[in-house]
């Protein structure tokens, strides 16, 4: 009876193998992406949150980030699309996603509001100037300046201010220090603007007047340098960051799928074919970038999502 | 004295360095770019064309490209060419260049003549072509090729984009005819009143173009005194050049037409040359290619004595261990006026 009980105890409490997750999760973004299609976002997005529980899939963060887009929630929105470019960085849509994000940022930053993202690597709940969070990670867009975080630990609440950046997007990551265990972890503070932790996502811009949207591929004509493009019948000039600039090198690599060197070399072959083709200028900053799109007609350049871009068009990406 | 006037030119670009780039970058605040390509080849002939096994320097070449605006460029390509004793100095192309639209662009100089693909993609450099040697059929003049590559005028060019991958392109040109021999073009002075014509058409759908160009010119060779020569070449070519793919073919009609009769007794002879090439991208730095190619020229042709009949077919691999260096192995056969036998090179190429 007794071993009986324990059989029955062990099989209950025994955690389920990874083929068994999978199957779960398959499952959940299943029914999200059903739902998604459906329109029943409250539901789609309860599934991809239970898909993201137990694995850290793309699909699941995609999922997630078009149900909080389409529920208004734009700061949870711009954290799971940054979490698929993390996930999936060479994804097709990678461009398209960034567009994304860096528009949901525009238009929280005409409002003058910058995002604080907080993850934590033990459960814990949390607030920002009181405004309570059941469970990490946090995701809200705020003003500039200082800000009230608590959160909750198993241990006992911990208190700190969160200075958050009038640019970019400052993110906060909660682990205890080695050799601390967990219900004594205290917070460390890794806060640092996105371009200083990750590839950031760049968008294009264009001259006004030239295309608003352009396939992927055609993106990659006029970028690459294989041969000379017209847009709208101007010829195509190409405006990037210098070499150095993590935006350029993120889209070189992740989009163009070149290297810096063959990417130069490209450049250098279609330029010397004569044919009017004009080499990319480049700049030391991205509002230099923007100025010069600005102002020349068939320019087109590439900057990071959370560049100002008045007086050039946000180029879709199809 | 003329030569010193280059050399003198081009270290007043070399001592600029306040407006030139000498790296590969792309250009900034600067509009100026300036590049060295250089190759060497080893090989051996076998059959009945052996000779012995060697080594030779091909031409040292440099491209200056310049951008004051961004409606006007400059380009020039210089070659130091090797000879038996010296180096013989070559304006290959000298361009002056405006380009308001992308549909209305134009060039005045010495320029590649847009006949077919290869002429006006790949140039001197030979690190900028995947094989070790131009096709028969775009040899240069000084090299025995049949065709004029290289005219001194004006051109007007353009592309007519119907969408983001559909294309026209145009080229209308006139320039000095060709001379007495085919090689050189007339540099300084044309011999007939009546300038060359030339025009191209070309449709490209993404990295696809089809099209054909037409050359209409007249001289008195040398080989015929007194005898003028109507000259029209037809050229079609057709290529793919979305990597990791570059298929080309191209082919020529050549239609020379004498005032007086010709030894044989015939007053209009025809040429013609073909080249097909496949080459594509197996590993990011390897690049296998084959070419087929012939040059059938008419011996009555007293103009184009000096350019042989050609049947060739090689195959080779072309690695480039850093993206400024190329190093080429083929091998093939060839036939030449009635002889035979096959061949090993490689090259080494480069660009600084």
């Amino acid at each position: 009876m007794v071993l009986i009980v324990f059989m029955v105890l062990n099989a209950t409490t025994a955690r389920p193998d990874f083929t068994e997750v999978q199957a779960q999760v398959q499952a959940h973004l299943t029914r999200g992406e059903r739902m998604l299609r459906d329109g029943d976002y409250e539901n789609a997005l309860w599934n991809f949150q239970q898909a993201n529980a137990r694995l850290s899939t793309p699909i699941g963060a995609l999922g997630a980030a078009e149900c909080y887009e389409q529920l208004g929630n734009r700061a949870y929105a711009v954290y799971y699309y940054r979490a698929y470019l993390r996930r999936a960085p060479n994804a097709r849509d990678a461009l398209e996603i960034a567009e994304r994000i860096g528009d949901l940022m525009f238009i929280e930053a005409k409002d003058g509001r910058a995002l604080l993202e907080v993850e934590s690597v033990v459960a814990a709940k949390g607030s920002v100037d009181g405004h309570p969070y059941n469970a990490f990670p946090i995701a809200a867009f705020l003003p500039p300046g200082d800000h009230e975080l608590l959160v909750e630990f198993p241990s006992g609440p911990q208190k700190r201010v969160v200075s958050v950046k009038p640019e970019g997007l400052t993110t906060l990551q909660l682990a205890p220090p080695p050799g601390v265990s967990p219900t004594a972890a205290s917070i460390a503070r890794v806060s640092k603007s996105l371009q200083d932790e990750e590839p950031p996502v760049w968008i294009v811009i264009a001259h006004p007047g030239s295309y608003t949207r352009l396939s992927a591929d055609n993106l990659r004509e006029i970028f690459s340098g294989d041969r000379m493009v017209s847009l709208n019948g101007q010829i195509a000039q190409v405006v990037i960051p210098r070499v150095g600039s993590r935006t350029r090198a993120a889209f070189i690599s992740t989009f163009l799928q070149k290297t810096e060197a063959s990417f130069q070399s490209s450049w250098m072959k279609l330029v010397f074919r004569g044919g009017g083709a004009r080499a990319p200028l480049e700049f030391q900053t991205d509002s230099e970038v923007v100025a010069v799109v600005a102002s020349q007609p068939g320019a087109i350049g590439i900057v990071s999502a959370d560049t100002p871009t008045a007086g050039v068009t946000r180029i879709g990406v199809r | 004295m003329p030569r010193l006037v280059c050399f003198g030119i081009l270290f007043q670009f070399a001592a600029l360095p306040a407006l030139g780039q000498h790296s590969m970058e792309p250009r900034s605040e600067t509009h100026m770019t300036i590049h060295f390509f250089a190759d060497v080849v080893g090989q051996k002939t076998g059959g009945s064309i052996e000779a012995p096994s060697t080594f030779n320097l091909g031409s040292l070449t440099l491209f200056v490209h310049a951008q004051p605006t961004p409606q006007f460029f400059a380009l020039a390509e210089v070659a130091f060419e090797p000879t038996l004793q010296d180096y013989a100095l070559d304006v290959e192309r000298l361009e002056a260049g405006w380009s308001p639209r992308s549909w209305f662009q134009a060039v005045i100089g010495r320029y590649h003549t847009p006949l077919g693909y290869w002429n006006t993609a790949f140039h001197h450099g030979k690190w900028l072509v995947t094989t070790i040697e131009n096709p028969l059929l775009f040899k240069f003049e000084d090299e025995g090729g049949p065709l004029p590559v290289h005219t001194i005028g004006l051109l007007v060019f353009g592309q007519a984009d119907f969408s983001p991958s559909v294309r026209l392109l145009y080229h209308l040109g006139i320039g000095n005819g060709r001379g007495a021999t085919p090689d050189p073009p007339q540099k300084l002075m044309d011999i007939h009143e009546g300038k060359s014509f030339i025009g191209a058409l070309h449709v490209g759908i993404s990295g696809f173009r089809i099209g054909g160009s037409v050359y209409l010119d007249k001289t008195t060779p040398q080989a015929t005194p007194g005898v003028d020569m109507k000259e029209q070449i037809l050229v079609g070519d057709a290529t793919f050049t979305t990597p990791p793919w570059e298929i080309l073919a191209e082919g020529a009609w050549i239609r020379h037409e004498y005032s007086s009769p010709l030894p044989s007794g015939e007053t209009t002879v025809h040429d013609y040359g073909a080249y097909a090439q496949v080459s594509y991208q197996a590993w990011e730095r390897v690049r296998p290619y084959v070419r087929g190619e012939v040059q059938r020229v008419d011996t009555d042709d007293l103009f184009m004595e000096n350019v042989p009949d050609q049947v060739r077919f090689l195959a080779g691999i072309r690695f480039d261990p850093i993206d400024a260096l190329a190093v080429k192995l083929e091998g093939g056969n060839v036939r030449i006026k009635g002889e035979n036998g096959g061949y090993g090179r490689f090259q080494v190429a480069f660009v600084y």
